[in-house]
């Protein structure tokens, strides 16, 4: 073990190493920042800058923008009430009049503290946990993966909104442009329509710019006039280290909600936010003084949105399935890098493991610096127009569909994806489980073909152990409590007007 | 449109894509081998499998929005339909105009690229939907539509070492 982390010191121990970490909690602040862009939407447009990086360069870029994501929406929430992720909304609740009341620098300083201590905390839970998880999934065959990703599966579900049954068609059109190209078992293909561009499939970043960047774009085009939003100043005073003490217990509370949350895939950092926001209102002395500028509401929303991070990569790092759709992102950079996040990966790569959780103990301190250091430029670049941002955007989404393997085909592809993800966003269908299902629906066939290959065409090959029974279990369990809140969050919707 | 109808009509598609592929484009586009070992194994069952999935998920949103429809009542629909239907006609024309224009303008530069090269159609993309966007500011567009491009041009070129379309201007490098 000594020597794999040695090892992982001289991987990770890089100039390039340093500043691409740094590079991305910067880029991922600036971009969370902004309404309207998400953090998605920042990794998938950082992400064709990676290829000709070294992986654990290319990856750490990466989560250095998710990291930085997940702070930059507080800002913009704070200062003028436009969360920069959806996360950031229960910010808003107490931040937002914390700096009508003039006390803006101590809402910034406290969600900077609480985001840099909840994220340091869910770091150590990746490192101490992952390596457990991954032992545990080394006696997993092509059955038990295939039960393990069908739950995962379920974590649609939970990115689907209000409307369940639109969340699995936007996974079922998923599914089906994953079969695009020649058949794995009999080398036929599948929906090419003789075009031989299409035969090794579609490749994943331009269905993700397509997906994530390119609707809001063209969305902007159907807006009349665009406001803005004056940005609140900068006032008050620094916080305290006495005002981070008595905030420090919801801190930490948060943290490991946002940790047990974040580690659950499909759960993500806004849940997990308000848990711990609900949380330390219900514990506080004074419940009443919550939503009208209390500093310990800003605190356990950060700490819950944050704790989350680190957390969202032990299911990915472990077992190879994504917690939340950033971490479906990553999990496709990986496989772009000719990688496979999971046990295995465990087995034979350990140094690379071990210099990614370095840098990800790294981010946490940038993040730190980079907070203290951009709120005064944040909160003026939240005012750039989104006329002047978006088409530079658009211009960067061009590019680097096009680098991926320098052939405008791609980019022909980006735009197609852009119309369907443009008119899913019109109708009100979520993209995000369209991009879940497309980047596991590979694994989920190539896994149910090999068990049925290895059986002889015998589905009772799915039940063959317990791990597969679990998984089973959990995903009809997942899928009855799904329905169940499904019910109630629409008996709930028809009461009000009836009331009314 | 009220949102019950919209969903309605969401619903509907659905159904129509999952029958569609069922019938058409799953037969059109898969080639099947001459012998499969199992039926689960052969290339069109996934496929398969996710049209089902597909059209049954049409069919709750469809059904779904049906009883919403009812339950918000016809007259009060109709009425709203009624008052809203000249403004948001209006509405939904120049903002559909917009968007077409939009997606032109996209496949307008994609044709473009080979000939004049990435880069320059990157300006020409950030000055054109700026301006129709209402960005009038010129002393912004400009050199953001200049800068822009180039500096990407150069670092995909010279520090990704990924080579890039110059169109027309490939004879100047």
């Amino acid at each position: 073990m000594i020597e794999n982390i040695v090892s992982a010191f001289g991987l990770f121990l890089s100039f390039e190493n340093l500043i691409v970490v740094f590079i991305g909690v910067f880029i991922g602040t600036f971009v969370g920042a902004i309404p309207g862009m998400t953090t998605p939407m920042g990794v998938a447009l950082v992400l064709p800058f990676t290829f000709t990086m070294q992986p654990i360069t290319g990856i750490l870029l990466l989560l250095g923008v998710y990291k930085g994501g997940l702070y930059g929406g507080s800002i913009t929430a704070i200062l003028i009430k436009a969360p920069g992720t959806p996360a950031a909304s229960c910010t808003v609740l107490d931040g937002f009049p914390m700096a009508q009341k003039g006390e803006a620098r101590k809402a910034l300083d406290i969600a900077l503290y609480a985001s840099c201590v909840a994220d340091f905390i869910s770091n150590l839970s990746l490192i101490l946990f992952a390596g457990f998880l991954a032992s545990f999934a080394l006696r997993f065959g092509p059955p038990e993966f295939f039960t393990l990703i069908v739950f995962s599966l379920t974590i649609i579900a939970g990115v689907s909104g209000d409307n369940l049954a639109k969340g699995i068609a936007a996974a079922a059109m998923g599914l089906v442009l994953a079969t695009v190209g020649l058949d794995i078992v009999y080398g036929t293909s599948r929906f090419v329509f003789g075009e031989t561009e299409l035969m090794g499939g579609l490749s994943f970043i331009p269905v993700l710019i397509g997906l994530f960047a390119l609707p809001e774009i063209i969305n902007q085009f159907t807006i009349k006039k665009e406001g803005t939003a004056a940005a609140g100043a900068l006032s008050g005073m620094h916080a305290t280290f006495q005002d981070f003490k008595s905030s420090l217990k919801s801190i930490l509370r948060g943290s490991f909600i946002g940790v047990i949350l974040g580690a659950i895939p499909g759960i993500g950092g806004a849940p997990a936010a308000f848990l711990s926001y609900s949380e330390a209102k219900r514990t506080n002395k004074d419940p009443d003084s919550f939503g009208k500028g209390n500093m310990e509401g800003v605190a356990a929303a950060e700490a819950g949105n944050n704790g989350v991070a680190g957390a969202t990569m032990i299911p990915l790092l472990a077992l190879g399935v994504p917690g939340d759709v950033v971490t479906a992102v990553i999990l496709g950079a990986f496989m772009i890098h000719g990688l496979r996040p999971g046990p295995i990966m465990f087995e034979q790569n350990l140094t690379m493991i071990y210099a990614l959780f370095m840098g990800i103990m790294l981010s946490s301190a940038y993040l730190f610096v980079i907070g203290k250091m951009s709120i005064r430029a944040v909160s003026k670049i939240a005012n750039l127009p989104n006329r002047m941002l978006y088409p530079a955007v658009l211009v960067l989404c061009i590019f680097g569909a096009f680098a991926i393997n320098n052939n405008l085909f791609d980019v022909l592809v980006m735009f197609i994806v852009g119309i369907l993800g443009f008119t899913m966003l019109r109708m009100e269908i979520p993209a995000a489980p369209f991009l879940i299902a497309f980047i596991l629906g590979p694994l989920l066939e190539d896994n149910f073909r090999q068990a049925l290959l290895m059986s002889s065409g015998d589905a009772l090959i799915f039940f063959r152990n317990p791990i597969c029974w679990v998984f089973w279990t959990l995903t009809a369990l997942s899928i009855l409590f799904i329905v169940r809140n499904h019910i109630r969050a629409k008996r709930g919707a028809d009461v009000i007007p009836m009331a009314g | 449109m009220t949102s019950a109808t919209k969903e309605y009509c969401v619903g509907i598609g659905m159904l129509i894509i999952a029958v569609v592929g069922w019938f058409v484009v799953i037969p059109a586009g898969i080639d099947l081998p001459s012998s499969v070992e199992f039926r689960a194994l052969s290339p069109d069952f996934w496929p398969h499998v996710v049209m089902i999935l597909l059209g049954i998920c049409g069919a709750i949103v469809a059904v779904q929005a049906h009883f919403d429809r009812q339950r918000v009542g016809d007259s009060i629909e109709a009425a709203t339909e009624e008052e809203e239907r000249g403004e948001v006609q209006f509405e939904f024309a120049a903002s559909a105009v917009r968007v077409v224009g939009a997606l032109a303008g996209l496949f307008a530069a994609y044709f473009a690229i080979p000939h004049i090269g990435i880069a320059a159609a990157g300006v020409v993309l950030i000055l054109a939907s700026t301006f129709v966007l209402g960005e009038r500011r010129l002393k912004y567009t400009v050199p953001l539509a200049i800068i822009l491009p180039v500096i990407l041009y150069m670092f995909f070129v010279h520090v990704a070492n990924i080579p890039m379309p110059l169109g027309v201007f490939e004879a100047f490098r």
